[in-house]
């Protein structure tokens, strides 16, 4: 069985990443950590996304990574990339979910990752432009709704192709379109309050 | 008429300006959002703020992870078969012993008040009284009174002299008895009546107080929820 496994994989094994896939199949873990280690950052960005904690994206990042190593068994496709992204904004919106049921934080309280005062060894300006604009991004995608946010999120920040979010989302091409659109229309209309927060050349 | 037109017209450009900023329109559509655009006031506004959205966003900073998340041996122990319990809450727990213990409730005093479970049936019982009363026949015939047959059991078939008399309708009924406390034992009793066992009557009262307390623990976590909000 195992033999068939194999020879049938064989034909599409190219890259390093299936050999690594098939490894971790087999339960070896050291395969399955250099994966870890190479998707490690945009899951985490995700999840930061998603929850706008990065406390909260800490612990669910490595949540993902269990339930990936525990489901792998399962995974049959060719697009690697995409079922675990696939996994993760599942975990993403469980643990919104149960959050929303606890409901503790409010969404002001729940962003301390960027710090908007400026420190003292960078010059003022430089600081509270990136920063600040980055902030108030990252505060305003929280009030999307959790589709258009993973949308957004896939799209815009991780810069993925509509294709691989609809496989990632399990909707239709179309859905992922009128999501985005209207994902970033929203978020426009909510940041024309903070104009005046926004660099020159991006207020229109 | 022609407000409507290009109201519907813009709404259907709109919808192709995140495909359209992406680079993803075939030639065709994508000179036809130029073309609307260069003409519609709005819609080019539309479009260059989307725009501005757009690389505002993915000009993010990516967030570096704050450790690795590689897994150790204890994270990686799998079974490829097992199957996880899915996480219940207290509240469905509660819900699911109180309509448990509601529905077994509900059947225990059916089966009490059908009577398929009365003394009769205890192998305990060891006095049983069977008692034929024969009623008037509807012919208008005297009433009959038949002694009381006294014996181990019930009698099941009817005293030879009764079942040849075809002119008088005659109507059975077998009555149990666990005690006669009048000490008038034989005599044949009114109406046919079971005793609920004492067991039952334990098991009963337990289950109902389970429903009680399943029920009221579901009952103040819902509505400490519902306070919670």
């Amino acid at each position: 069985m195992g033999f068939i496994f194999w020879e049938h994989a064989d034909k599409r094994m190219t890259t390093h990443e299936d050999e690594l896939i098939l490894c971790s199949k087999e339960g070896n873990l050291d395969a399955y950590n250099q994966l870890v280690e190479f998707y490690q950052q945009q899951v985490y960005n995700i999840a930061l996304r998603m929850l706008g904690s990065p406390q909260d994206a800490e612990d669910v990042t490595q949540e993902i990574f269990v339930q990936a190593w525990k489901a792998l068994g399962s995974f049959r496709g060719k697009n690697f990339r995409a079922w675990l992204f696939r996994i993760a904004s599942n975990a993403c919106k469980d643990f919104l979910r149960s959050k929303r049921s606890r409901k503790t934080d409010s969404l002001d309280a729940i962003f301390p990752e960027y710090n908007p005062l400026p420190s003292s060894t960078e010059s003022p300006e430089e600081h509270t432009l990136k920063e600040e604009v980055s902030l108030l991004i990252a505060r305003q995608l929280l009030y999307l709704s959790e589709e258009q946010r993973l949308v957004v999120t896939l799209a815009d920040l991780q810069e993925l192709s509509y294709e691989e979010i609809a496989e990632i989302t399990n909707t239709s091409l179309g859905t992922v379109k009128s999501r985005l659109n209207r994902g970033r229309a929203n978020l426009r209309d909510l940041l024309l309050k903070y104009q005046e927060l926004l660099p020159l050349e991006f207020r229109p | 008429m022609f407000w409507n037109r290009d109201n519907n017209e813009c709404e259907r450009i709109r919808e192709k300006f995140s495909p359209y900023l992406d680079s993803r329109l075939e030639p065709i559509e994508r000179d036809e959002v130029r073309y609307h655009t260069e003409r519609c006031k709005e819609c080019q506004y539309e479009v260059e703020s989307l725009k501005i959205m757009r690389e505002l966003l993915h000009r993010m900073p990516v967030a570096p992870v704050p450790r690795s998340f590689t897994l150790a041996e204890a994270h990686a122990r799998r079974s490829w078969f097992s199957f996880e319990m899915p996480s219940i809450s207290l509240e469905n727990s509660m819900r699911a012993a109180a309509a448990a213990a509601i529905i077994l409730f509900a059947l225990l005093i059916s089966l009490d008040f059908s009577g398929v479970i009365s003394e009769q049936d205890s192998p305990s019982e060891k006095e049983m009284v069977g008692t034929i009363a024969v009623t008037p026949a509807p012919s208008g015939t005297p009433a009959t009174e038949q002694p009381s047959i006294e014996g181990d059991g019930i009698p099941e078939a009817l005293p030879p002299d009764l079942n040849s008399d075809s002119d008088i309708g005659i109507s059975v009924q077998v009555v149990t008895e666990t005690e006669d406390p009048y000490g008038e034992s034989g005599v044949s009793s009114p109406t046919p009546r079971s005793t609920t066992p004492s067991w039952l009557l334990l098991v009963e009262i337990s289950v109902g107080a389970l429903v009680i307390l399943f029920g009221s623990t579901s009952f103040l976590i819902w509505q400490k929820k519902r306070i919670n909000g």
